[in-house]
């Protein structure tokens, strides 16, 4: 893992549905960028490529300067496991798991062992500030809890980019705000983070840079100036 | 009950769930093609021992030597004197010894051991118990002298002798050579359709040391014939001087000894049954695993049915049909596959010399069973059901 | 990672709750069945070999051809062995020892009741009485065995002391006199329990006194050869057969004798109880087939039920072999667990039904754990499992994330 090439991806040519079309965009490192549109825009389509969960019928992506739109679902599936991490609307835990055994998930998958998992768990939660909730199910959680141990699980594998697919969806407006607080945390820090949304405000308020989506196409893109939290 | 609708309804679930209901059935079908397998081969047995209780052996007594625990005895000697005492005894109308013993036959330079027996001519009883006649050439004659009947197998090719054997053939028989004058008709089982028949006198020439008949045949009357049997037994003791209780010899019912046969028979079949039923127990439990899961995928469905006015036992009644109805298909294509099996499986043993054990069919044992696969499947599909119709409308529709 | 996906396995069979154990519940009463038909059979064959009697040592048997199995030998032969046989056999080099023995039915009278009984001759001499005892293996309970001077006397199998209600509730011991065909004889010695129904009811005296009871003469029911050296037993046997084919004017392949070691004849008779084990265990894997069926269809619908999960753990970096893995070692895991509770179970019913036929036929078999079986079946239901899972586990590991994310 090169953690100093910049990600980029690079889409083009039609795509199944042709909810995305002719779009091409690059992603550098350390950027914050958000995937703004309506329903029906293509953004869904658009995070599903970018996060290897999907493949264009024609068109190549470069994920790290290698085409992964040829690749088999299991490559595609390392891939993800090791440069990715995703973080869903409908917070998507397992739940016959503890908070603890979602986050270390990922990265049996990747070949740590107990113990090193055990101990990067605890880090990660400790980083979302939710220790005292780490042997608790998802069902004992509330929206807000389970949003936070997903962005955990999506930092189990150190990953180059974070893809939030409408993060704060499913979450009333104050525990969505401490969600997006933790996301421009890890921002600030040097995380890449891709955010698909359908709020512009929220958008326009976190992101350096927004790709404004309509009917599969990119509209406008448009860029922060001033870096501000407005309250 | 149910409607029409709620048929429908049934058959097009199972429809969409191929791939479950195929597996539930199957595993169903199994158990009721084993079981059928066995009550048909089960009942095919009773027919036959059925049929040689019948009136051609009903009639006829055996009056044999006690043993330590063999078929014969050198203990014990049963000659002519028996014989009239018996014949002497009230309601037996006639009664004849047999000889037995091994026979060594031998055709060129190939030879088997088998069993040997002999009756007298003049009154034959037990080619009648066993209503077995000639199917070629003819049985013994008063007179015949050097002459052998056999069983069956002789007239096949290599299952005795490479070559099969013709009438007026010669055999040599313990180092005698006789002719064949007859072929007995098929019995129906490997050792009795390998036998040697001679006369008595012939065996009597052959062995001028015996001394003791192998076994005694009586006919009696039919009626009341165990009172008949005791007082065989009254005569016998008197003249051969034994107290009661001390006697040296048995006397049964031909279907006396008959039914001791069934009885052992009755228990290794019964056994098998036990195993092929515990398939049907396990054929039920994956049944009611098959339906528990139908009531949770269908848990939203079952609120929205609810909610549109279906009553509780509307709901129970869809479910227990379902399940119900899956016993039905399986318990009909159980009972197809058995017959198939039970039909080839019987000509293989027809094939190989064991054509007494024929599967009995009838329509009686598919509806039977059909039935039982019905019930079956109507049972580990109620509790099921029942919870299905418990559903709480407003949890129902609150799921995803 | 394996073990992760074990661990991950036991707790979705968890949470699962009824419809695992539902599952379980079938391989589980397949598996008993087959393992305690099993050790029932093994059980049987054991009754069967402690009815021979083998004893350590490696005798030839010699019997005239004729009719075996209706009877002991020598009941139902065309051409009797002789005296000059066994002689004849003895003076062959590589045997060291002949002894003739006669069995016949015999009719035993003590306190007024009757029972007809095998009576076992022994030889006179003390070479060929140690050779016999050494053959039957037997040890007296009470008082001692026959010598050659015990003419009048008889030594009686276990069942003549221990099941008096035979004899009109009058217990027969050492110094008690009982009749054999009329005749009076002395019992000074009962052997011990050898859980054989033969041994256990025979009645053995000396040659020459059963000989004036049943008038045999020179003929041999059975012939017992000691090999020189038991290491050649194959070459003794083959030199017995060429030396009675010559004396009884016989052809190769024309035999109308037999030789046999012990363990043939046992062989044989094991080769009929195995065919019917086998019928049997067939039958009865009928019903594990069932329950992998079960199986089958557990796992095909919890694939279904967890659609999501597979899109979740496969966007969390599973490969397909991973999701594969996942739910072929859950599946394999439902077979190993019902089938480890049915081989336990399965045992138990084995041991009740061996000590019911100790019960039944006076056997004293041993309750002994099949470790082969144990582990064959453990290894059986663990494969078993995972077989009826490679379906299922296949259509989960080719979920497209996308589609199973959507639910």
């Amino acid at each position: 893992m090169n953690y100093k090439t910049p990600a980029n991806i690079i889409i083009w040519g039609t795509i199944f549905l042709k909810a995305v079309n002719g779009v091409s965009l690059k992603i550098r490192e350390g950027e914050f960028v958000a995937i703004m549109g309506p329903s029906g825009s293509g953004k869904s389509t658009m995070m599903n490529l970018i996060g290897s969960l999907d493949v264009p019928t024609k068109g190549k992506i470069f994920l790290d300067g290698e085409d992964i739109s040829t690749l088999d679902e299991s490559d595609l599936a390392q891939i993800r496991g090791q440069k990715i991490g995703f973080i869903f609307q409908s917070f998507n835990l397992i739940n016959n798991l503890t908070a603890k055994e979602n986050v270390m998930i990922p990265m049996i998958f990747q070949g740590y062992d107990i113990d090193e998992r055990g101990f990067r768990a605890d880090e990660l939660i400790k980083l979302v500030e939710l220790t005292p909730w780490a042997a608790h199910s998802p069902g004992e959680l509330s929206g807000g809890q389970q949003q936070r141990v997903a962005i955990a699980r999506a930092l189990a594998n150190s990953p180059e980019v974070v893809l939030a697919d409408e993060p704060t969806g499913n979450l009333d407006t104050k525990t969505g705000e401490t969600v997006m607080d933790f996301l421009n945390g890890l921002n600030k820090k040097g995380k890449t983070i891709v955010m698909v949304t359908h709020d512009p405000d929220l958008a326009k308020e976190y992101a350096d840079i927004v790709y404004w989506l309509r009917d599969g196409k990119i509209e406008k893109v448009t860029k922060k100036t001033v870096k501000r939290r407005i309250k | 009950m149910l409607s029409g609708e709620s048929v429908k309804y049934s058959l097009k679930n199972l429809k969409k769930h191929k791939a479950r209901s195929f597996l539930t059935i199957f595993s169903i079908l199994v158990g009721i093609a084993t079981i059928f397998i066995f009550v048909s081969f089960g009942l095919g047995l009773y027919n036959y021992i059925e049929e040689l209780s019948s009136s051609s052996s009903a009639d006829k007594v055996l009056i044999m030597p006690k043993t330590a625990g063999g078929f014969t005895s050198n203990a014990v000697t049963m000659n002519d004197s028996d014989i009239n005492a018996i014949e002497r005894t009230p309601r037996v109308y006639e009664a004849t010894g047999m000889y037995y013993g091994a026979a060594l036959v031998k055709q060129n330079k190939n030879q088997k051991y088998t069993f040997l027996i002999s009756y007298d001519p003049k009154k034959d009883m037990i080619l009648e118990s066993f209503a077995v006649d000639a199917i070629e050439g003819r049985v013994f004659k008063p007179g015949d002298t050097n002459k052998a009947l056999l069983g069956y197998n002789y007239l096949i090719p290599n299952k005795i002798f490479p070559k099969a054997l013709k009438l007026n053939d010669n055999i040599e028989v313990n180092g005698e050579n006789l002719k064949i004058i007859g072929f007995l008709d098929e019995i129906g089982n490997p050792q009795d359709d390998s036998q040697v028949y001679i006369t008595n006198e012939q065996y009597e020439s052959m062995n001028p040391d015996t001394n003791s008949y192998g076994q005694i045949f009586a006919r009696v009357d039919i009626k009341d014939i165990n009172k008949v049997v005791e007082d065989i037994e009254k005569s016998l003791r008197r003249s051969r001087d034994l107290e009661k209780g001390k006697e040296d010899f048995t006397v049964q019912s031909f279907n006396e000894l008959i039914e001791a046969y069934s009885s052992a028979l009755n228990i290794v079949i019964g056994f098998v049954l036990l195993i092929a039923l515990i398939s049907v127990i396990v054929s039920t439990v994956n049944t009611a695993n098959t339906m528990i899961t139908s009531v949770l995928e269908r848990y939203k469905e079952i609120g929205v049915l609810k909610a549109v006015g279906a009553r509780n036992s509307e709901i129970f009644s869809i479910f227990l049909f379902e399940s119900a109805f899956l016993g039905f298909v399986a318990g009909v294509l159980g009972c197809l596959l058995g017959w198939t099996i039970a039909s080839i499986g019987g000509l293989i043993l027809k094939n190989l010399g064991w054509s007494f054990l024929q599967p009995y069919i009838s329509i009686y044992l598919f509806a039977g069973l059909i039935l039982f696969a019905v019930v079956t499947g109507a049972i580990s599909g109620a509790l099921p059901a029942r919870r299905a119709s418990k559903t709480n409308i407003v949890d129902a529709l609150r799921t995803e | 990672m394996i073990k992760d996906f074990f661990y991950l396995a036991f707790k979705n069979l968890k949470s699962r709750g009824i419809r695992s154990w539902l599952t379980l519940l079938g391989i589980f009463i397949g598996v008993t069945a087959v393992v305690s038909l099993i050790s029932l059979g093994n059980g049987l064959q054991m009754a069967v070999a402690s009815q021979f009697g083998i004893s350590e040592n490696e005798l030839i048997t010699v019997q005239a051809g004729g009719l075996s199995g209706f009877g002991p030998p020598g009941s139902i032969v065309v051409d009797p062995l002789t005296r000059e046989d066994a002689n004849a056999i003895e003076r062959l080099s590589s045997v060291k020892n002949t002894v003739l023995r006669n069995i016949e039915d015999g009719i035993v009278e003590y306190n007024n009741y009757v029972n007809f009984r095998y009576v076992g001759t022994i030889p006179e001499n003390k070479e060929d009485i140690k050779l016999i005892n050494a053959q039957l293996d037997a040890e007296p309970l009470l008082g001692r065995l026959l010598k050659e001077s015990d003419l009048g006397k008889v030594v009686l199998g276990y069942n003549f002391y221990n099941k008096k209600e035979e004899w009109g509730d009058k217990v027969i011991e050492p110094g008690k006199a009982i009749l054999v065909n009329n005749e009076k004889f002395e019992v000074i010695g009962i052997v011990e329990k050898k859980g054989s129904i033969i041994m256990d009811n025979v009645v053995l005296m000396l040659e020459s006194d059963a000989d004036d009871l049943f008038g045999f003469g020179d003929e041999a029911d059975v012939i017992i050869v000691e090999p020189k050296n038991k290491e050649e037993i194959a070459k003794t046997k083959e030199d017995i057969e060429k030396l009675l084919r010559q004396r009884r004017d016989v052809d190769e392949g024309e035999e109308n004798f037999e030789v046999s070691t012990p363990e043939a004849a046992l062989a044989s008779v094991n080769s009929i109880l195995d065919g019917v084990q086998i019928f049997i265990v067939i039958i009865a894997s009928i019903s594990i087939f069932i329950g992998a069926i079960g199986i089958i269809n557990t796992m095909i619908t919890s694939v279904m039920e967890r659609k999501k999960e597979i899109g979740i753990t496969k966007s969390v970096g599973a490969r397909n072999e991973h999701v594969f893995l996942q739910f072929f070692i859950e599946s394999s895991l439902l077979g190993l667990i019902g089938g480890a509770v049915g081989i336990l179970f399965g045992t138990l019913i084995g041991f009740a039904g061996i000590y019911g036929i100790n019960l039944w036929l006076g056997t004293e078999l041993g309750l002994n754990i099949d470790f082969i079986l144990i582990f064959g079946s453990l290894f059986g239901s663990f494969l078993i499992g995972g077989i009826a899972g490679i379906v299922p586990a296949m259509q989960a590991a080719k979920q497209n994330p996308v589609e199973a994310l959507r639910g």
